[in-house]
């Protein structure tokens, strides 16, 4: 069930209503039944297999704490196994199969791989890590094993955030679980306002900003300067509200029903470096690479060359996660060399500039976002060509844009420009209503930092948000892009 | 909880009753519905429907005036409003002349081209040809529904695209009651190089189709002549020609009666309902069409093809009301 649906708003209503009615011992169980709802309705069958790996990392969870030392261990590979092999074979099977396949194929020998017809079950990647999470904080004494199945499970499948995150930690989540949660009125309202919000990202701009997006990297080679810059710079913007959305809405559904859940994003575009931009940007995922891939391996705490290989591990593993194909492998990369890259420089490019802290800051600022932009190429990408076509032809054609302009051809100039020809369908009241929408929405979530209800003006800016989504969502219904993950 | 209820209540009703507002005021309707919104104001005589046969112009055209111009100065003194679009079928005239019953609108004569090719699969379940924005502004416009349609169809409570990419091109093609593929196995040929069995293919799929009476094309063109029924609006229906000599050249014998035997369908049902039929399918040689830089055979028309068209529809608006 996608949060952008009339089926996903009528179900929240009941649920919530129904939870409030419910006495406390009951409402685990209410949340439970409507979580498996929630999942069965994508694709049923699959949720057996979230239930067998509930099962697995609740006895793993509970022999872990019971057991001693060697012991211990074993349940939690198996954990890890049993987890990481579901993920592999629904994921990954099939990237692994066809590239051996490719590689047998030029070594010439006579060998391939079946490429089995698999569906990726909705969530697979998220609730995973948070299982994996749970297991490996009970191994290393974080955390006390859930001795209660049905909260477990709760854990796992809690619907608002199941589907693409955030990536909860037992320590956070679980107790939430236990605790009552009385009506509060006012968590209702911010939960609302917050759901509002992300409403307005995902179908006013996210989607919209898709249309343009869409049209160019699904035919690429049809384009060339211009058009794919302005699209990758949109599919930055489209990815994050579209992903900011998403977690507005999981936010503030959970926050309705009592639940505080962690914060994904924190402003990442306005990040001075590419390490301060992954503790901005989705922020679960990142934490959950940091403390259990990178610290695991040692972090920044061995030699250069080793701490080296802890951000490329980190990294590959990150682009790996998001998709199985060449693409999201070498965005993630990507990423790991800039960080590289900044930790080698870090200390050279403070000196160089020292006296011009502002122009620094712009410039860290506008450098961190191309860098950035320049890696969703990678992730936005169909294929590995694709995404090599469009480096190589992103910065064409200015000469000539330039020429033009100089040569004062303003008409050649716009026909250089824009050769889109796309209909964005933004008209002046839909420019002039996404403006407005998106002062709200700053007010608002300023008002929401201070944890109180905003008064006339949250109210008509809750107004104005709703009759934006009710007029200017995109009417083509546009899937959230972390839910393919 | 209780105060907290009725504050949302209150609130919602507000969002809601300045939407209805706003649906009334503000809404942009599809470009045909307004369109002919103005031919109701302005109360056209005659309103033309139709795909991209009635406004096709040829390249080497003279006279480069469309079906609906031709006719119109055939009949001077009558008004004619045209609704067309490329791809057009009855399921949009449909919903267009629902919208003009709602309205009591009646005008003199209401023209409907039967396009052969529409009741072909690859027509039908195209999921470009279905132009479900059209019909559902003309269905709900007036009602509560409408206010609410950007809403509705951006959350997925109404699809504006109810066939997927992925159902049309497994959509079984059926000929001579036997299976013989799929639109996906017709409808690959690209139309940026051609052959001759990419051409037997076209033809087969666009033409060689087994019509039934429960096709909902056939019933959609029913449902116009019973619209009408009773009002004075008489409906002429016409089938619109095809290229049969380019048809009899790739599939022989076997084209022509598979082909009468569609148009005698559609005949016999449109005659149940007393309905205008004005049958043109095999009028035109091949010479009066106009599809050739289209590498692929379809309905277009030149100028002496288009001609031929409005003449017949004058001769029979003539015989109606001299």
């Amino acid at each position: 069930m996608a949060f952008n649906s009339i089926s996903f708003l009528i179900f929240f209503v009941i649920v919530a209503i129904a939870y409030f009615l419910l006495p406390h011992k009951f409402q685990w169980m209410l949340l439970l039944l409507a979580s498996c709802f929630f999942y069965m309705v994508f694709i049923p069958a699959y949720i057996f297999v979230l239930f067998l790996l509930i099962f697995v990392d609740y006895f793993a969870g509970v022999f872990i704490a019971k057991s001693k030392k060697k012991r211990r261990k074993w349940f939690l590979i198996i954990s890890i196994l049993a987890n990481c092999g579901v993920l592999f074979s629904f994921k990954y099977v099939n990237f692994f199969a066809s590239n051996i396949t490719q590689l047998a194929s030029f070594l010439h020998w006579n060998y391939s791989l079946p490429v089995l017809k698999i569906i990726l079950p909705i969530g697979l990647s998220f609730h995973t890590f948070q299982s994996l999470s749970y297991v490996i904080e009970v191994y290393r004494g974080n955390q006390k094993a859930e001795r209660h199945l049905g909260r477990y499970a709760l854990y796992v499948l809690f619907f608002p955030q199941l589907v693409a995150g955030p990536i909860e930690r037992p320590g956070q989540l679980l107790p939430q679980i236990r605790k009552k949660h009385p009506f509060s009125s006012t968590q209702a309202l911010l939960g609302l306002q917050r759901m509002a919000i992300g409403f307005f990202k995902k179908t006013v701009i996210a989607d919209r900003t898709a249309l343009l997006v869409n049209q160019v990297y699904n035919n690429v080679t049809m384009y060339q300067g211009v058009p794919l810059l302005l699209a990758t710079i949109a599919f930055a913007w489209q990815i994050y509200m579209d992903f900011s959305g998403y977690t507005d809405i999981a936010l503030g559904a959970a926050q309705v029903l009592g639940f505080q859940l962690m914060e994904n994003f924190n402003f990442p575009y306005s990040a001075g470096s590419v390490k301060e931009f992954w503790a901005r940007w989705h922020i679960s995922l990142s934490s959950w690479f940091r403390d259990y891939v990178y610290i695991g391996l040692g972090g920044n705490r061995v030699s250069w060359i080793k701490h080296a290989r802890n951000i490329f591990i980190s990294f590959l593993l990150s682009g790996l996660w998001h998709g199985a194909n060449w693409t999201f492998i070498i965005w993630g990369l990507l990423n790991g060399v800039y960080l590289l890259l900044y930790a080698a420089v870090k200390k050279y490019v403070h000196l160089q500039v020292r006296g011009y802290k502002k122009i620094q800051q712009i410039g860290n600022i506008l450098l961190t976002f191309f860098l950035i932009t320049f890696s969703w190429i990678f992730f936005r990408a169909n294929t590995l060509s694709d995404s090599v076509y469009v480096v190589q032809n992103v910065f064409a054609g200015y000469t000539k844009i330039l020429h033009n302009l100089f040569s004062f051809h303003l008409a050649q100039m716009k026909t250089s420009v824009l050769p889109l020809g796309i209909g964005l369908g933004l008209s002046v009241k839909e420019i002039l209503a996404v403006s407005v929408g998106i002062v709200c929405i700053e007010y608002l979530s300023l008002q929401y930092k201070k944890k109180h209800l905003s008064g006339v003006w949250g109210w008509i800016c809750m107004l104005f948000l709703l009759l934006c989504i009710l007029n200017f969502s995109v009417t083509q219904h546009i899937q959230f892009i972390y839910f393919q993950f | 909880m209780k105060n907290f209820l009725v504050t949302l209540s209150v609130f919602f009703t507000m969002v809601v009753v300045l939407q209805i507002g706003i649906g009334a005021v503000f809404f942009s309707l599809p470009a045909e519905v307004a369109k002919l919104d103005s031919y109701i104001h302005d109360k056209k005589d005659i309103v033309y429907f139709g795909d991209s046969t009635i406004g096709h112009i040829a390249k080497t055209d003279i006279e480069t005036k469309t079906m609906p111009q031709i006719l119109q100065k055939d009949f001077p003194r009558l008004h004619i409003g045209t609704i067309d679009h490329p791809a057009y079928w009855s399921s949009v005239y449909t919903a267009f002349i629902l919208y003009m019953k709602q309205r009591h609108y009646f005008p003199a004569f209401v023209i409907i081209p039967i396009n052969l090719r529409s009741f072909s699969p690859d027509w039908e379940e195209n999921p470009g040809f279905q132009f479900e924005e059209e019909k559902l502004y003309a269905k709900t416009r007036g009602t509560l529904l409408y206010p609410f349609l950007p809403f509705l169809t951006a959350y997925g409570g109404i699809s504006l695209y109810p066939i997927s990419d992925d159902v049309f091109k497994n959509y079984p093609v059926i000929a001579n009651k036997k299976k013989i593929g799929t639109i996906g196995d017709f409808d690959n040929p690209s139309y940026h190089t051609y052959s001759a069995e990419k051409m037997k293919k076209k033809i087969q799929v666009y033409y060689l189709y087994d019509l039934t009476k429960n096709d909902k094309n056939l019933q959609n063109l029913s449902a116009i002549a019973d619209a009408f029924s009773h009002t004075p609006t008489r409906v002429i229906f016409y089938i619109t020609p095809i290229d049969y000599q380019t048809g009899e050249r790739y599939f022989k014998k076997d084209f022509l009666p598979h082909v009468r035997s569609t148009v005698g369908v559609i005949k016999q049902t449109l005659s149940k309902k007393h309905a205008i039929v004005v049958d043109m399918s095999f009028a035109l040689p091949e010479g009066m069409f106009d599809w050739k830089q289209d590498m692929y055979v379809n309905e277009h028309l030149n100028e002496r093809g288009r001609n031929y068209v409005v003449e017949k529809l004058a001769q029979q608006i003539r015989i109606i009301s001299p």
